[in-house]
């Protein structure tokens, strides 16, 4: 093939050329119904079949029909919405919400989310939302539950009590896992429905799970072949486009994108450019679908490796161009946007999607390092681009090239929050003895955040988080709760009457066990509900050996359901903070109050206790390398985990403990009272997972991470930690350096997991916070992800502020 | 008693124990400041280590006034005078009494007796960083060469616990004194203030013709050295000083100005000490020089 002929673009990059169009429409652009609608139509055109037939021919249905177009200079094709930056929206999640939603808000909207194009759009809406009201996720769980189960599900949900989320779960499509999209790649949908076919071919219906099986396959098969159409549809597009383009350049482009989109995803990729509209047709097969919240893309620089090797070496490409299509990758990722109720945002007050791109890591047959030249293009390609969106991370192991930490590191020195770098060692570890092979185990990448999952191995996982607050809270309330006031929990025994600290801790740990067993039981129900109203068919797809065994991933199709069920805690951190006082400072010889003072102090808020919050506050805190409180979290987690390693989950395993607390901490955190560490009542919980609570770390970075390393990671299934560094500290090769020693001691000789890093001043977020206007391109690292600083909420504002800022 | 022992359990005063310094040699290090200086620099950023004696440093504006220390006080040197505290120095023994009161943590009593195992023990916390970064102990002052047997002792306690050791001498000693630290030091940042010893003795109370003796006798040794000079303002930051300093470097030592040599912009970070500590001399407020001035300063430096 001839060299491919690309427009120069030397003011700005290709990607920020397309992204400066983009990014105002996120601000103005209104909803778009084009999904719900065609699904609706779909729902009845063909009633009758089975719910898996009808679901393959619906989705097929919408990717033959949804409105398409070309945005200018982009080279990828393909989009989330039938609108630039619009919403889709998902009724077969939840439905009735966005009826209540019109209602309060009328069609403009609430300023905050999307508004409707016209009165007449947002009664469409009321009508979508009345044929799903009794078949939407939501509304049948709540059908199942019934009246008095529901309501109190939503009284010890995040709206009143918040001791677990029982109610977002159900609003929030489910992935946190990572589908082998990289087989479209390398197969084609040719290559996967010849599977399909083959199963077909050889089945004889026995049983009502070959029936199943049977219409499984016909729906994998129609969406499939709606992901074709899709293709062609746009190379139809191009090519008319190609035709009334008068730059010769931009009209060569259109031809590519027009003979691209004939071969994939149809056939197996055979150039960069076919490998990467291949993979991006896949995410969006399975977008429209399931939607896909937290859904990893893999190992990016790794399958997609063969074309680019390929490309350059033929020179049918170059590495501006091959870049240029990373940066189109991005603008693409971009346009996925989040339309939720109200109820989530205080937990999650962002757009983020969770789309983890993973660089580097080891190559699963040798265990050598696996970085190569498209690792690197994939920073250059961030660098160019400033979008959130993939947030990109690094697998950090011992022998990583050292020129490609040094090029992370000055790409997280930017200021985006990303990459992120994961811990290999105990990572593999972790898979390991969770009964993965070595070769599985070295080929992890992550879902959502941090979670070390195996490509195409897991299925669809089902998350509950808990918060450590409330444990606490009654633990010292003999189960009463103060805010709501009523008895919520056992009766767990009076702390004025416990005579020793263990007696404290055997009441936490019983409020854990009744707690859990409610959550946990929640948990299930829903997750059965969910898999039965919103199927992972196109996911499955993806994911082994679901074709083999005609089931969806989160049925028993996937291969590894060891982590499908897992546990959220967020604030184990305070409850080390906690356990030390009580332990040293009111169960002993010489107390630093009585208990009936301390729970009094606790009432009033410290309101008329002054003396005595600033004389606990001043007290040793976790994160300050103090072995006798860092032990008290490790101890804080193993509890957990020994309570929670003793409920039953999905497929005969158990619940795993994953601490990531997203947003979560501002969430619990505003519904906790006042705790005996000092903590005010209604302010956020620590965040993430071993990160020491806000602003009570004072002895710098060293000290942090020792105390971070005092937690045993190996069985947390995904650790968070985030670290804030001014941008200065990272201008030199010098301290690029020293932040690679820091990463390494972490990482490698701690076991870490995960660490990421806010490279920002608190000036310049308190400067933010006073003028958003001026920072609406301003990204900073929340959790696992990173969110325009203008779509978070004051209250994570303030603690993105608090968080102490690492000097060196 | 092993020989190890004895030197492990010497004392001596130590003001600060800094983690994550970068800036103190290679790699990321512990840098252990010890008390007690014969120079006076008028600039000088860390008063506190002047004397050896202990003494109380108070933040006031952290202060609540809420009164917890004049009741902790056992000589009453904490009173409240017209709406403010006020520590009288004569009466305060910097027994650190006020210190554990003091719920706003306003108060530190800079300058502790450690032992030599004390401070190891510290050191050894990161341990991991200094071997992942290259980086080790640093030994400041003050000037450690005013407590050169405790120096010694961490020296050689560092090394038995395979941690490598930076000292930052200020030289102006017997050359006996630093030899035998620099003996048992892996690196030594020293300084070079000024090269008129007129000047050198106006700024800083002492002359700089011991220091300069010094400087070549351990670049003799063979020591790896680096040669640090604080640019301050009107009294060595023009370019002529600058010029000469350099040319020490490259004349007198041998080495090359450019690899050897390193100018610190003035900072005026130490300047709040000054009001904590009730010292009458003012430090200098004076601003650090422009980013173009020191390149410029540098170029100089390196066309040596």
């Amino acid at each position: 093939m001839a060299k491919i002929n690309y427009k120069p673009f030397t003011e700005k990059t290709r990607g920020e050329t397309i992204w400066a169009r983009l990014n105002p429409l996120r601000y103005t652009q209104t909803m778009s119904l084009a999904r719900a609608q065609l699904l609706a139509d779909g729902y009845e055109e063909y009633e009758g079949y089975s719910f898996y037939r009808k679901r393959g021919l619906t989705i097929a249905k919408i990717l033959r029909e949804i409105p398409i177009y070309i945005d200018d200079d982009q080279l990828l094709v393909g989009d989330f919405s039938a609108k630039p930056m619009g919403p889709e929206w998902f009724p077969d999640l939840a439905a009735t919400w966005l009826s209540d939603y019109v209602d309060k808000y009328g069609w403009k909207g609430s300023g905050k989310f999307f508004g409707f194009e016209s009165p007449e759009q947002a009664e469409q809406a009321k009508a979508i939302a009345y044929k799903f009201r009794n078949i939407g996720g939501k509304e049948m769980w709540y059908k199942y539950l019934g009246k008095e189960e529901s309501e109190y599900a939503e009284l010890i949900g995040e709206q009143k009590a918040w001791i677990a989320n029982t109610l977002s779960e159900i609003y929030a499509e489910k992935a946190w896992n990572c589908p082998d999209i990289a087989r479209i790649v390398k197969l084609g949908v040719k290559g996967l429905i010849e599977s399909i076919d083959e199963q077909l071919e050889k089945q004889v219906i026995l049983t009502d799970d070959d029936y199943r099986a049977h219409e499984f396959w016909l729906g994998m098969k129609y969406m499939l072949q709606g992901g074709v159409d899709y293709a062609h549809r746009y190379a139809a597009l191009a090519r008319e486009k190609a035709e009334a383009e008068t730059d010769e350049l931009r009209k060569a482009e259109l031809l590519e994108i027009a003979r691209v989109c004939d071969r994939v995803p149809e056939y197996p990729a055979e150039t960069f450019q076919e490998a990467l509209q291949s993979f991006f047709f896949g995410v969006l097969m399975i977008f429209y679908d399931t939607r896909t919240y937290g859904m990893g893309l893999g190992r990016v620089d790794q399958f997609l490796y063969p074309t680019f090797q390929h490309d350059i070496e033929t020179g049918y490409i170059d590495e501006e161009y091959a870049t240029q299509l990373l940066e189109c990758f991005r603008c693409k990722i971009m346009g996925k946007r989040q339309f939720w109720p109200d109820l989530m945002t205080p937990n999650l007050s962002s757009e983020s999607h969770f789309h983890n791109a993973i660089l580097g890591g080891v190559d699963p047959v040798t265990g050598r390092d696996a970085t190569n030249r498209l690792s690197f293009l994939w920073l250059d390609a961030a660098e160019r681009v400033h979008t959130p969106h993939p947030t990109l991370s690094v697998r950090y192991h011992a022998n990583i090239d050292p020129k490609f930490m040094d090029r992370a590191i000055e790409v997280a020195a930017l200021g985006m929050g990303f990459p992120a770098f994961m811990g290999d060692d105990t990572s593999i570890e972790y898979l390991l003895s969770r009964g993965y092979t070595l070769q599985e185990a070295r080929d992890y990448a992550i879902g959502g955040c941090v979670l070390h999952v195996v490509p195409g191995k897991n299925s669809s996982v089902w998350p509950i988080v808990i918060n450590c607050g409330k444990m606490m809270e009654y633990a010292l309330r003999n189960g009463y709760d103060n805010r709501l006031n009523m008895q919520l929990g056992p009766k767990t025994g009076e702390f004025t009457e416990m005579k020793t600290y263990e007696d404290f801790i055997e009441a936490y740990k019983a409020q854990w066990t009744y707690w859990g067993n409610i959550a946990a039981d929640s948990n299930r129900q829903c997750r059965i509900q969910h898999i039965e109203s919103f199927p992972d068919i196109m996911m499955s797809a993806f994911t082994d050996d679901c074709i083999k065994r005609g089931k969806v991933t989160s049925l028993g199709g996937a291969v590894h359901n060891d982590n499908t069920q897992y546990i959220v805690p967020v604030g184990v951190q305070d409850f080390g903070n906690v356990a030390y006082v009580l332990k040293n400072y009111i169960f002993c010889e010489n107390p630093i109050c009585s208990r009936e003072t301390l729970l009094a102090a606790l009432d009033a808020n410290w309101v008329g206790y002054e003396d005595l919050q600033a004389q606990l506050e001043s007290l040793p805190k976790y994160g300050n390398d103090i072995p006798e409180v860092d032990n008290l979290v490790d101890e804080g987690y193993r509890l957990i985990q020994d309570i929670w390693y003793k409920i039953p989950a999905a497929f005969g395993h158990h619940f795993e403990v994953a601490p990531h607390s997203l947003g979560f901490h501002a969430g619990t955190g505003a519904k906790t009272g006042a705790l005996p560490d000092g903590r005010m009542a209604w302010t956020a919980m620590s965040d993430g997972a071993v990160s020491p609570r806000q602003g009570t770390d004072h002895e710098g970075p060293a000290a942090v991470i020792n105390s971070c390393g005092c937690v045993d990671h190996t069985e947390l299934f995904g650790v968070l930690f985030n670290m804030r560094f001014t941008q200065d500290a990272l201008k030199t090769k010098e301290g690029r350096d020293h932040l690679a020693a820091l990463i390494r001691t972490y990482l490698h000789d701690y076991g870490g997991k995960h660490i990421q890093f806010n490279v920002i001043s608190a000036e310049t977020m308190k400067d933010a916070k006073a003028n958003p206007e001026k920072y609406t391109d301003l990204i900073v690292r929340v959790a696992g992800y990173s969110a325009y600083w203008t779509d978070l909420t004051t209250t994570i504002h303030d603690e993105l502020i608090q968080r102490t800022e690492q000097h060196w | 008693m092993t020989q190890n022992e004895s030197f492990e359990q010497l004392t001596g005063n130590v003001f600060n124990i800094q983690r994550y310094s970068t800036h103190d040699g290679p790699g990321i290090r512990t840098t252990v400041f010890l008390k007690g200086c014969p120079l006076r620099c008028f600039w000088c950023q860390n008063p506190e280590s002047q004397s050896m004696k202990p003494l109380l440093m108070f933040k006031k504006d952290r202060c609540t006034l809420c009164g917890r220390c004049i009741a902790a006080c056992p000589t009453g040197a904490n009173e409240i005078v017209e709406g403010q505290m006020f520590v009288d120095r004569e009466k305060c023994t910097a027994c650190g009494a006020c210190v554990k009161a003091c719920l706003a943590k306003a108060r530190t009593v800079e300058g502790k007796s450690m032992t030599v195992a004390e401070v190891i023990a510290e050191v050894k916390k990161d341990r991991l960083l200094y071997q992942n970064s290259g980086g080790g102990m640093t030994v400041s002052g003050g000037a450690c060469e005013m407590q050169p047997d405790f120096t010694v002792g961490l020296m050689r306690a560092a090394h038995a616990e395979g941690i490598r050791t930076a000292a930052e001498m200020e030289g102006a000693f017997p050359w006996e004194v630093v030899r035998r630290i620099a003996e048992h030091t892996d690196y030594v940042l020293y300084d070079l203030k000024c090269m008129d010893d007129k000047r050198h003795r106006a700024g800083t109370a002492v002359s700089n013709v011991r220091i300069l003796e010094n400087a070549k006798n351990l670049v003799e040794m063979g020591k790896t050295i680096k040669f640090r000079t604080p640019l301050i303002p009107g009294f060595n930051d023009d370019p002529d000083s600058i010029a000469a300093i350099a040319h020490f470097v490259r004349d007198e030592l041998g080495l090359s100005p450019a690899e050897h040599l390193e100018l610190l912009p003035y900072n005026n970070l130490g300047e709040e000490k000054y009001v904590r500590l009730d010292f009458e001399g003012v430090h200098p407020k004076y601003q650090r020089q422009s980013q173009a001035y020191i390149d410029e300063l540098n170029a100089l430096r390196c066309s040596i």
